[in-house]
């Protein structure tokens, strides 16, 4: 990946990723999420909406530009105001664990141990009050939706 | 007094779970038990939906292997409504079905397990892992995460880029296969197949040499075996035969047909038991009870009930497994080398679809209502025999589900293969007042042996009912010394 041109640079694009349990209840606040950015058919973009985090997205991360990992957290990683967006660390100590599926870090350390690149990546937390099973998010979890999707759209650049 | 030694958790399998070795007074390892205390309890969610919601939500049970759900559910639909799908339906069915296997097989084999290969069972945990395999042998690495992304393509072009995608539907599929993405699936086999010879070749090196003693001890004994069967015994994925042997070859009983498999037919056939200490049920083959009737399924127990596999280069390598473990193979250690095989066999199967020019053909669904009230439909998930019964009312509104999910068919075999490791690698180390001393290496052999199996919990978990874990410390005169309810 090393010695890529300024204009192959340019032409890679962000990497948005949601993923959890649509049947969960706040556990699918990321899929939601992912979904909705999705319909805003944003050029340079790309959205994946998915159940986990799988060992095959690492060339995927290791050609984007930017990635955002969108998920559900418990209070305790996510204090007020109920979301909290920040940048990952390019490498985290130590190996992560990593099974059928990884974490954030796990990816970001298999993109760059295989493919030879890390992209700058961010975190998208949005509290979570129940994972009981359930199709819909509870309703303190989908007041958190209108700021999480504003945070969104000022990652991607808006004004 | 007893002592118990407890791995918790079990590390490189899917979902939580926790293994005890109870010791008796002399240190010796009396059993070793496998605890799964996720409690998923998909089923009772399933009531009250159409029949024809349960393909998208099954699929959603498990981010590891939807296809199996979807594919499971597809089936018993079909049942439901009593149609014959159109043969290209069948067809792209079939491939996707292949497609998981091959993904799902390559990230167990490359990245679960080869780590303890090629590592070595005693080498640093922190490194035993993906990374530690990464900078040890990177092609290998990289060879698995290809091998895996290709797999997971193909289920892409077929059904769409989400992992859960809600294509096979009762009756048939939703959408055809375009010229195109046959034809870049055909342009990205010969790679797949060379990563997978490769990756064969190294590991009967492997099997000749240091990890032969593995081969021997890590859960080798008799059981049942079941799988399906298609025409004249070859190995099967998708329907034709349901076929139980035992460890001689023998059919257990009559070879049941998948396609019209009866309520009365499973129930005759499968019982569950269960365990207080673990929300994995237990089942068995039900004339034999519990403990005769307990049966493996997965890619070693596939290989075991056919024939042949039908395609020419896994057939060889069909032929090699045979001679180095016997007609019926009981080590649990070869479910590795049989899902390379079973890779390969995945990957021809691939080239022999694409051949066939109905495959692209566009009538992929028949139509209809409900005509029948209880069904079952059956397939092979990369783990084994998937097996989905619902009971709807006459608005197709579900009733009653049951799944009966290959990493639980395999429980008790699990428990037998960590019982015999245990035994062989535990009591063979120092005494420290009478307990063995457990390095990290045995323990690590242990789980390993859980490995074997590459169980998967995220559907496998439910129960009858509401089951609390229990948790008991049992003296040595048989006096319980401590409990723990868990609701």
């Amino acid at each position: 990946m090393a010695g890529v041109s300024t204009g192959e640079w340019q032409r890679r694009h962000d990497l948005l990723i949601g993923w959890g349990n649509g049947l969960r209840q706040d556990d699918g606040v990321g899929l939601l999420i992912a979904e909705r950015v999705e319909g805003w058919s944003r050029p340079g973009l790309e959205v994946l909406a998915i159940p986990q985090l799988t060992p095959e997205l690492a060339p995927r991360l290791a050609e984007a530009a930017r990635v955002l990992f969108v998920d559900a957290a418990l209070a305790a990683a996510c204090p007020d105001p109920g979301w909290t967006l920040a940048q990952l660390p390019r490498w985290s100590p130590g190996p992560q664990p990593l099974s059928h599926h990884a974490s954030p870090g796990a990816l970001l350390q298999l993109a760059c141990s295989l493919y030879g690149r890390t992209p700058p990546a961010w975190q998208l937390l949005v509290r979570a009050h129940s994972f009981e099973l359930g199709t819909e998010l509870t309703a303190a979890t989908a007041a958190l939706l209108p700021e999480a999707l504003a945070a969104v759209g000022r990652w991607c650049g808006d004004a | 007094m007893t002592r118990t030694i407890l791995i918790d958790p079990v590390t490189r399998i899917e979902g939580h779970a926790k293994i005890s070795i109870h010791l008796d007074a002399s240190g010796a390892v009396i059993s070793a038990h496998f605890h799964v205390g996720e409690f998923r309890g998909f089923e009772a969610f399933c009531v009250g939906r159409p029949f024809s919601e349960m393909a998208s939500i099954t699929a959603r049970i498990c981010g590891i292997c939807p296809v199996s759900h979807l594919l499971a559910a597809a089936k018993t639909g079909d049942q439901l409504l009593v149609v014959t799908i159109p043969p290209a339906a069948e067809r792209l069915r079939r491939l996707m079905n292949l497609a998981q296997i091959i993904q799902s097989h390559a990230l167990s084999f490359f990245h679960l397990s080869s780590p303890d290969f090629l590592l070595g069972w005693d080498s640093d945990p922190a490194q035993r892992n993906v990374f530690g395999l990464i900078a040890a042998d990177p092609e290998l690495a990289r060879g698995g995460i290809r091998l895996r992304q290709f797999g997971q393509a193909v289920i892409e072009r077929l059904g769409g880029r989400k992992i859960h995608p809600a294509w096979a539907v009762p009756g048939g599929v939703r959408s055809p296969l375009q010229p195109a993405d046959r034809d870049w699936i055909r342009s990205r086999l010969s790679e797949a197949v060379a990563t997978t010879r490769g990756a064969l070749d190294l590991f009967k090196r492997l099997l000749d040499g240091p990890l032969v003693t593995e081969a021997a001890v890590f859960g080798d004994f008799p059981s049942l075996f079941m799988g399906l069967v298609g025409p004249d015994g070859r190995w099967e994925h998708y329907g034709g035969r349901l076929r139980l042997i035992d460890s001689t070859g023998a059919l257990v009983t009559a070879e049941l047909p998948t396609d019209g498999l009866s309520a009365v037919q499973l129930g005759g056939l499968l019982a569950e038991a269960v365990d207080p200490s673990t929300y994995l049920k237990f089942p068995y083959y039900k004339p034999l009870g519990p403990e005769a009737g307990s049966y493996r399924v997965g890619p070693l127990a596939r290989l075991n009930v056919c024939e042949r596999i039908g395609h020419e280069q896994a057939d060889r390598e069909l032929l090699e497994l045979r001679q180095r473990g016997g007609r019926v193979v009981t080590s649990s250690f070869l479910y590795h080398l049989a899902r390379l095989i079973e890779i390969l066999a995945a990957l021809e199967a691939i080239e022999a679809l694409l051949d066939d020019p109905a495959l692209c053909d566009t009538h992929v669904r028949a139509h209809a209502g409900v005509n029948a009230r209880e069904a079952v439909g059956v397939s092979e998930a990369p783990r084994g025999t998937l097996f989905h019964h619902y009971r709807v009312d006459s608005d197709g509104l579900i009733e009653a589900v049951n799944l009966i999910i290959a990493t639980g068919q395999n429980n008790r075999a699990m428990n037998r293969t960590i019982t015999q490791i245990a035994r062989q690698y535990i009591q063979a180390g120092p005494a420290v007042a009478g307990v063995p001393e457990i390095a990290e290496g045995l323990l690590n052999r242990v789980e390993a042996g859980i490995r074997c199996f590459d169980p998967c919990l995220s559907c496998s978990t439910h129960a009858a009912g509401q089951m609390p874990l229990h948790v008991q410390l049992i003296g040595p005169e048989g006096e319980l010394l401590r409990e723990r309810w868990r609701e």
